[in-house]
């Protein structure tokens, strides 16, 4: 009998799938209560321009801070924007705008269609084209950046690059010494770069999310076990909602030769550091030549990029502050450190900038 | 008689759990040699995915069939040829600005000099009316 009821073939309804991913999708709308629907960045923003994946927004700000320098935000290739935009309380793009005109890229999601674009592609001809596009509707000359993670290498590079397009830059637990890399950095510099240049249209984002669940075990579980002790204060419940839904935004994948790049020359070579940096065109990038005054935020207990992994280049003569505060990766922009964060970087940008008070 | 479902033990003795297991896990992943392992077994699965899409493209050729290998390569020709749009789109743009203020500059020159033309002409013209009236008072 038993042998038989293995042998029976298993009925699966195919048609039932929809329905169960509904139920879950239902399940956890019900969990999340009036959160459910929280939008994907609060601040009130408008497209103004789009080259391919890529996506510029500009946020409402009042009229009197037209004249004033203008800020560009880069988030990380790997993740969504909106971390920077979360909820009104934890929101750094919302006193930004506040106070200067306020961009911020979206890079979207690329597809196999990207997979042969270079890193170079995202740090030279996606952040001129969009540098260049804000200082011809701003009519400045320089602009502000703040790169978050992957994006504050971005930006860095880019204000190697062209140092006359760039006032400040700001560098929000971003990675440039890749000598110290932490937990990332050992598995990259083990990562197989060329069987998955061979292999891979792209790092897939599930995978990028499953690395970092996967170096904090336990990570998941504790997390829920603060749920269960919390779930009463609203608050919480909120910033909860909106964190766990910004993490399942995972769709975000790494085009597989800019990934190639980051690995090899960046943790594997640490490249920037050493100065040693080339463009495709043979012109060095030479650390030397960056003017922008620089503020590093970094945090003491962030696992993804320790604070040695922070330290500018030798090279870099460029003026810069650097302010370190006992929070993790993400911790830095929506934890309780938060306010501190938010009022350093507008502090940082008022410096020389007429007729905007500091808070 | 001794309680083995006693909520506070269990609570004790999963705590205990967790702790014992998180410091072998955390141990486990930061090890190089458990790393360079899995690095050696991704490696493997990244050879033999590619190998497996290089016989799907081979079969799909035998067929006269477009394979997905070429459907990316046409993909990532029309992002390039975009990406060149895109370039050229924006050198015309530095154009028209660079145009717009060399006209602007070459309008302020022509300003300038129509401006001077005046004032000369004014010089020149003033000490002739000058003799012309004294011409007509003799």
């Amino acid at each position: 009998m038993k042998a038989g009821f293995l042998k029976r073939p298993m009925k699966v309804n195919m048609n039932m799938y929809p329905q169960i991913d509904s139920m879950i999708d239902d399940f956890f709308r019900k969990q999340a209560g009036r959160w459910a629907d929280l939008p994907k960045g609060v601040t009130g923003r408008r497209e103004v321009f789009r080259a391919g994946n890529m996506k510029l927004f500009k946020f409402d700000s009042p009229a009197e801070v037209e004249g004033r320098t203008p800020m560009l935000f880069v988030p990380s290739l790997i993740n969504r924007w909106y971390i920077l935009d979360l909820t009104e309380e934890t929101s750094l793009v919302k006193p930004v705008a506040e106070k200067f005109p306020t961009y911020m890229i979206d890079w979207g999601y690329p597809g196999c269609e990207a997979s042969h674009l270079p890193f170079e592609h995202f740090y030279k001809r996606a952040l001129n084209r969009i540098v260049k596009f804000i200082c011809r509707e701003s009519g400045h000359e320089k602009i502000n950046m703040l790169g978050y993670c992957i994006g504050g290498t971005l930006s860095y590079l880019y204000s190697c690059i062209e140092p006359e397009r760039v006032n400040k830059v700001i560098l929000l637990a971003s990675p440039i010494n890749f000598e110290d890399g932490g937990i990332s950095g050992l598995y990259a510099k083990n990562f197989p770069t060329e069987q998955f240049l061979e292999s891979m249209e792209s790092m897939p984002g599930g995978k990028i999310a499953e690395f970092f669940n996967n170096i904090q075990p336990f990570g998941v579980i504790k997390k829920m076990q603060m749920f269960q002790k919390k779930h009463q204060d609203e608050g919480f419940v909120k910033m909860f909602v909106a964190m766990e839904r910004w993490i399942a935004d995972d769709g975000v994948n790494f085009p597989a030769k800019a990934y190639y790049d980051f690995i090899g020359d960046f943790y594997g070579k640490n490249k920037l550091a050493k100065n040693e940096l080339t463009l495709s065109d043979g012109t060095a990038i030479d650390a030397a030549r960056r003017t922008a005054e620089c503020l590093i935020l970094n945090a003491t207990a962030d696992h993804i990029v320790p604070v040695p992994a922070t330290a500018l280049p030798a090279a870099d003569a460029a003026p810069r502050e650097t302010l370190t505060y006992n929070t993790g990766h993400i911790g830095i922009t929506v934890g309780k450190y938060g306010a501190e964060v938010r009022k350093n970087v507008i502090n940082f940008l008022n410096k020389g900038e007429e007729g905007v008070a500091n808070v | 008689m001794f309680n083995f479902f006693n909520e506070e033990l269990m609570k004790k003795m999963y705590d205990e759990w967790e702790k014992t297991m998180s410091t072998h896990l955390e141990k486990m992943v930061h090890d190089q040699g458990f790393v360079s392992e899995m690095a050696k077994a991704m490696a493997s699965t990244m050879t033999g995915k590619a190998m497996a899409s290089k016989a799907m493209d081979d079969s799909f050729s035998m067929m006269n069939l477009p394979s997905r290998t070429e459907m990316v390569k046409a993909l990532q020709k029309l992002t390039d040829l975009e990406e060149r749009l895109l370039d050229l789109t924006e050198k015309f743009d530095d154009f028209v600005a660079e145009t717009k203020s060399a006209r602007g500059a070459m309008q302020r020159s022509l300003d300038r000099i129509e401006e001077k033309l005046h004032t000369h002409q004014a010089g020149a013209e003033a000490p002739e009316q000058k003799s012309a009236k004294k011409g007509s008072k003799k």
